[in-house]
């Protein structure tokens, strides 16, 4: 993680010089890890893949609003964050697909494994602030406060939240997650 | 049930505290229940941790596309500093070469600076030029006093000039009046054989 604060803070800082290069091998750094968390707040590939480059336009015209370049990461995460919210709150088109036909092209896309299956299920039964609190924590690996800067929360609220979806994950994924209960301890 | 002493979900999510975590790791030796609360939180975060990334459908537009390209104020903004002092080094030279053109300036004759000379001239034209400035200044502070004065005295002359027409009438009717009576007189001279 240090190293790549190190090489993003060089980068951005290259970037904000107008070295498009430098952009450019941070959009490649990024894309992947930015769309899969648009991927997991919108449950929609097409949705996620126009938030993706959204971002990335965004992030590209305000560099020069990006205080510290090492936090690069963050801030375009509070960036995507932005742009997801702004995304759900509009009336959402029609698609064309029912639910069950769009769950199953959704299916499709992902791994077909079926604890990767039930960790999808499981989180799409969080509410969508719990699980994009989760995704940031545990598949992200921010802490509390990085979270609440992106998302513009404060850390208490994003702490409950995360403690509710891995309570309720721990729940839900209990009979494929949890091994067979061992004898209780004399 | 885990002990509520302790914040297990903190703890698999590495937000406890240095001592507060080492406590923890000494109760879990002897306490099997805690035990199981943080080995089915660790099962969930590997579960939820595994779940993989998946490939973006088509790369993304780079800089260099058209849909990156900034406005022209921002992309004005975002020059560079030499670009900046290029710009400003070439409006500095159309606005000295534009006030050359349109601007005639009166040439200046190149004067030897003596100090003698310098203070005679300025004693000159202070003498020149101070007796009217002090006069036009008190006629400028006089003017009202003198302008009231000046309808003062006029009213005063036409009042006067009232007067003495007044005074002539009653000498000029005092006299007919008298040049009446002698007149009578004369008359009654006559009818009683006078001359």
């Amino acid at each position: 993680m240090i190293f790549r604060e190190a090489e993003d803070r060089e980068l951005a800082g290259r970037a904000r010089k107008g070295d498009l290069d430098a952009f450019n091998v941070l959009v490649s750094r990024w894309e992947t890890r930015i769309y899969n968390y648009l991927l997991r707040i919108t449950g929609h590939a097409e949705d996620a893949l126009d938030l993706c480059q959204d971002t990335f336009i965004k992030a590209y015209q305000n560099l020069a609003r990006l205080e510290d370049p090492a936090r690069f990461g963050p801030w375009l995460y509070r960036i995507a964050h932005n742009e997801a919210m702004s995304h759900l709150r509009r009336p959402q088109r029609e698609t064309g697909l029912d639910d069950a036909a769009a769950g199953s092209l959704r299916a499709a896309s992902m791994a077909p494994v079926e604890a990767s299956l039930a960790v999808e299920a499981a989180l799409e039964r969080l509410s969508p602030e719990q699980r994009e609190a989760v995704i940031l924590k545990i598949y992200e690996g921010f802490k509390f406060d990085e979270i609440a800067a992106i998302t513009n929360c404060p850390a208490s609220t994003i702490k409950s939240r995360v403690y509710t979806g891995l309570e309720l994950l721990k729940e839900m994924l209990a009979p494929a997650a949890r091994p067979a209960r061992p004898q209780e301890e004399p | 049930m885990p002990c509520a002493d302790f914040d297990w979900k903190g703890f698999v999510l590495q937000e406890a505290a240095p001592a507060e975590r080492r406590a923890m790791e000494e109760h879990l030796k002897t306490c099997a229940a805690c035990r199981r609360e943080v080995d089915a939180l660790g099962l969930t975060l590997v579960a939820v941790r595994q779940l993989p990334q998946q490939p973006i459908p088509r790369r993304l537009a780079f800089v260099s596309d058209p849909v990156f390209e900034l406005p022209w104020w921002k992309r004005l903004w975002r020059m560079p500093a030499p670009a900046w002092g290029f710009a400003s080094a070439a409006l500095l030279v159309a606005a000295v070469a534009l006030y050359g053109t349109l601007i005639r300036v009166p040439p200046q004759v190149a004067v030897q600076a003596d100090p003698a000379a310098v203070e005679r001239a300025v004693q000159a034209e202070l003498e020149r030029r101070l007796p009217a400035a002090v006069e036009a200044a008190v006629r400028a502070q006089l003017a009202p006093a003198v302008s009231q004065m000046e309808a003062r005295l006029a009213a005063f002359e036409q009042k006067v000039e009232q007067e003495r027409r007044a005074d002539l009438r009653d000498v000029t009717a005092a006299f007919e009046l008298l040049q009446k009576r002698i007149n009578n007189v004369y008359l009654a001279s006559a009818q009683y054989g006078g001359d």
